[in-house]
């Protein structure tokens, strides 16, 4: 056999002083040949990220240094490149996509001119580009790519400029090509099409590709061989095959029993009278428009009507633009409606004020995305759990005595209460963000995307304790995802949305077993990992 | 907040800034006790040149008044001048600032109209036009200085309240059923004061420039001594007596350096990315 493709040796990446630990990588080795999709999976902070950016030389050299190790590139030593013969490198030997398709395009230039751009860095004959800049727009699978080379990037959709990165990536033929996540920011469907792209394009012109990623549904989809990353260090390589069905490790063991699945076991239900009621809902957002100008409108809900009881959870599916974070802002009353009604224990609420509304605020709380943004970071964390409760009158002994039970309940010490959120990790801030929402004693609680930020094993975690505390605390949980794997593990019923509207609803198994609607069967089918799933679970005794 | 300090004290620039400072407040607290004479009052031969007489270090003034003496006392109204003046403005604009990114819509509008009434007016002729108005008094110079420089704040903390606005942790606080003038005020403004300081110690130097230039022209408080006011009156013998309108020159030179050092310096500690972006 020749040699890899792209071979790192024990490579170690110093961290500045006083982090958590001394080196962010350390003690890497890895190889990649032609032809080939190796995979570095791992969570957060385990490093994965960094190791491609060594490769690509992009390090930030005033914070991070390469302390030992060598990275070997078809024969160059990568590492002692100056930055002048890296960039004969990068772009014509290596390509390079990255997660936010939204921010990596230039927005005032056009598409084919930023192609052409690539080709013209890398002294590519003025003639030539603009044919090949087509060739590549058809390649990776835009339609009328004419049409496209001369739009800008803010007419096209997050798939077709991650699209339009490929294309960039892949315009002088690298050899490798390193994908940092190219698919997180995207819809699931969207998800599924660029994996496939990926993957057909790799076999086609036979390059080596290192995909980055923490979703193991996509490592079972697109690898060839996986490499684990945990804390810095290599901790398992193998074929995808083998890593995936018998894991020898026991983080990637642990890592893989946390991806959800689907459930099998359809959920009883709640017999008791709904809580919440919404009928016919409408909301239409409306952008510019003044003295001169007719406003565009948007409907972004349309006629959306559901129930919900309490120690019961209902879930919200759907892609990026379904309306589901509006339907929740909505009931919260961040958002005024359009048309239809939101009663709550047989009220109105969306024309409460004063004094009702304030008692529903007390009845009805929200969990939120983003652990780093759903906390006043000058804040301390106690203070942020007792401003629910002051709000509504109740004396300070009592808001802290109900504050310490609560960091208690959500698996944080007392002293917690002390400290500033900076001091906690994602998973410990969105338990932060329950024990606030908590705080009030509400009857619903409305968790938009709660999990969606966690790495995948402290997102199970999470999932349990909201699982737990709506049991114990006999809640009606309203709960917004995108993903329909989460949904899955706590849901009772799901609705699914598409574009602002109810597209099939009903019991959660049912649903996901057996849809009735195409574009539920599309969702489903897109959702990476599916034949692993299967698999394992077959695998499994009886 | 305590690693924030001491960056910012071991910061070069903070440090020279904070000496010159501290030399000018300690001199005007302490001016009544070191020159108990009245600095309006002849206390030696007029046109005395410096380094000439161990008394009068600084020599004196056409009308033999003690120039070291000026410059301790007209440390006061400067530094008075300076620190009331943008504790006006500092308020007006964060209130200004944190309706209209708050409300946003019409009274975001309309507040933003009455802000660029005040910017259309050239900032300098305006403070004269409301000390001449006002009669000349410390008062009439502080509220013409503070009237004149609210809105570059207002605008600063609009664009700010308007961000933070549609962060989940006011959401958060909605939901919680906060009222607005709580989340307003505990949630949202403690989040903008990084640059609002940093801003407001510029604002005290360009308050104790428009100070020097009102008094220079002879609209300052006649019973104050003041730089400005020296550096006018000495500016017809400039050159029989340089030393008249050199002195005071050079204290306001220093002072308003110390304070943008200072302000340079809090900046970097206060909004340490755009101080990596702005050195890159």
């Amino acid at each position: 056999m020749s040699d890899p493709l792209l071979k790192i040796e024990k490579l170690t990446v110093a961290l500045p002083s006083a982090g958590d630990r001394v080196n962010a990588v350390s003690d890497v080795s890895l190889t990649l040949d032609k032809g080939e999709i190796l995979c570095i999976v791992g969570e957060s902070g385990s490093g994965k990220s960094i190791t491609a950016s060594t490769v690509m030389g992009l390090l930030p050299s005033d914070q991070l240094k390469i302390t030992g190790g060598s990275v070997t590139f078809d024969g160059i030593d990568l590492l002692a490149l100056d930055e002048n013969g890296m960039r004969k490198v990068r772009g014509a030997r290596i390509g390079m996509i990255f997660q936010e398709p939204m921010t990596s395009l230039n927005p005032v230039m056009k598409i084919g001119r930023q192609i052409e751009e690539v080709m013209e860095a890398h002294g590519i004959a003025r003639e030539k580009r603009q044919a090949r800049a087509i060739e590549l727009l058809q390649a990776v699978g835009l339609p009328e790519p004419e049409a496209i080379a001369e739009r800008y990037p803010f007419r096209l959709s997050g798939g077709q400029r991650q699209r339009v990165m490929i294309a960039m990536a892949l315009a002088l033929e690298p050899d490798m090509l390193i994908a940092d996540e190219p698919t997180t920011a995207l819809d699931v469907t969207t998800q599924a099409q660029i994996l496939k792209l990926i993957r057909d394009l790799q076999r086609e012109r036979g390059m080596g590709v290192l995909f980055i990623t923490h979703d193991f549904g996509v490592v079972a989809d697109i690898a060839d061989r996986v490499a684990v990353m945990q804390k810095g260090v290599v901790v398992e390589v193998g074929p995808a095959s083998e890593v995936l069905v018998s894991p020898g490790h026991p983080y990637t063991k642990s890592l893989i029993d946390a991806v959800p699945g689907f459930r099998e076991q359809a959920s009883a239900g709640s017999t008791e009278a709904p809580v919440l009621k919404v009928s016919g809902l409408r909301k239409v957002y409306r952008t510019g428009g003044g003295l001169f100008a007719v406003p565009k409108e948007f409907v972004a809900v349309n006629d959306v009507s559901f129930s919900i009881a309490r120690g019961e959870t209902l879930g919200l599916v759907g892609e990026s633009g379904s309306g589901k974070s509006t339907i929740g802002q909505c009931v919260m009353r961040i958002n005024g409606i359009d048309g239809g009604k939101v009663e709550f224990n047989g009220s109105d609420i969306v024309n409460a004020s004063g004094a009702a509304l304030k008692a529903y605020r007390a009845q009805a709380q929200m969990v939120f995305q983003d652990p780093f943004a759903s906390l006043n970071p000058r804040h301390k964390v106690g203070r942020s759990i007792m401003a629910g409760p002051l709000a509504h009158g109740v004396d300070t002994a009592t808001a802290r005595s109900r504050m310490e039970q609560l960091l208690k309940r959500v698996g944080l010490d007392a002293s917690a209460a002390d400290r500033y959120p900076h001091e906690f990790s994602g998973g410990q801030r969105q338990r932060i963000g329950i024990a606030r929402a908590l705080a009030v004693e509400p009857d619903l609680l409305v968790a938009d995307e709660a999990v969606s930020a966690l790495d995948v094993s402290v997102q199970a975690q999470v999932l349990d304790l909201l699982r737990e505390i709506r049991d114990e605390f006999h809640l009606a949980m309203l709960f917004i995802t995108h993903d329909l794997r989460v949904a899955s593990q706590i849901c009772d019923r799901v609705i699914v949305l598409h574009r602002g509207r109810i597209v099939e609803e009903g019991e959660v198994t049912n649903v996901f077993g057996d849809p009735q609607d195409s574009y539920t069967r599309n969702l489903l089918a897109a959702v990476p990992g599916q034949k692993w799933h299967r698999g394992e679970q077959q695998a499994l005794p009886a | 907040m305590n690693a924030s300090l001491r960056r910012f004290l071991t910061n070069p620039k903070a440090v020279v800034g904070l000496v010159i400072l501290m030399l000018v407040v300690l001199a005007a607290i302490f001016a009544p006790v070191i020159f108990p004479r009245n600095p309006w009052q002849m206390a030696s031969r007029p046109f005395l040149p410096p380094f000439q007489d161990a008394k009068f270090w600084l020599g004196t003034d056409m009308l033999g008044r003690d120039i070291l003496a000026g410059l301790a006392y007209g440390a006061q109204i400067s530094l008075i001048v300076g620190v009331a003046s943008t504790v006006v403005a500092v308020v007006v604009g964060v209130l200004f600032g944190a309706m209209a990114g708050y409300y946003g819509g019409f009274v975001d509008d309309a507040l933003m109209r009455v802000t660029e009434f005040f910017q259309t007016i050239p900032t300098f002729v305006f403070a004269l036009l409301l000390v001449a108005i006002l009669s000349p008094s410390v008062m009439s110079i502080i509220i013409a200085i503070g009237v004149v420089s609210w809105p570059p704040v207002a605008r600063l903390v609009r664009s700010e309240f308007a961000s933070l606005r549609s962060r989940d942790f006011v959401k958060a606080a909605v939901v919680l059923g906060q009222s607005n003038r709580q989340i307003i005020f505990s949630q949202i403004l403690p989040n903008t004061m990084s640059p609002v300081i940093a801003m407001a110690s510029l604002m005290v130097a360009s308050a104790i420039l428009t100070e020097a230039a009102i008094s220079f022209l002879g609209l300052g408080d006649p019973n104050m001594m003041s730089w400005g006011y020296m550096v006018g009156a000495a500016r017809t013998v400039i050159r029989q007596a340089w030393w008249m309108s050199f002195f005071p020159g050079i204290v306001i030179l220093l002072v308003v350096l110390a304070l943008n050092l200072v302000g340079e310096a809090l900046n970097d500690v206060l909004n340490p990315r755009l101080a990596r972006k702005g050195r890159q």
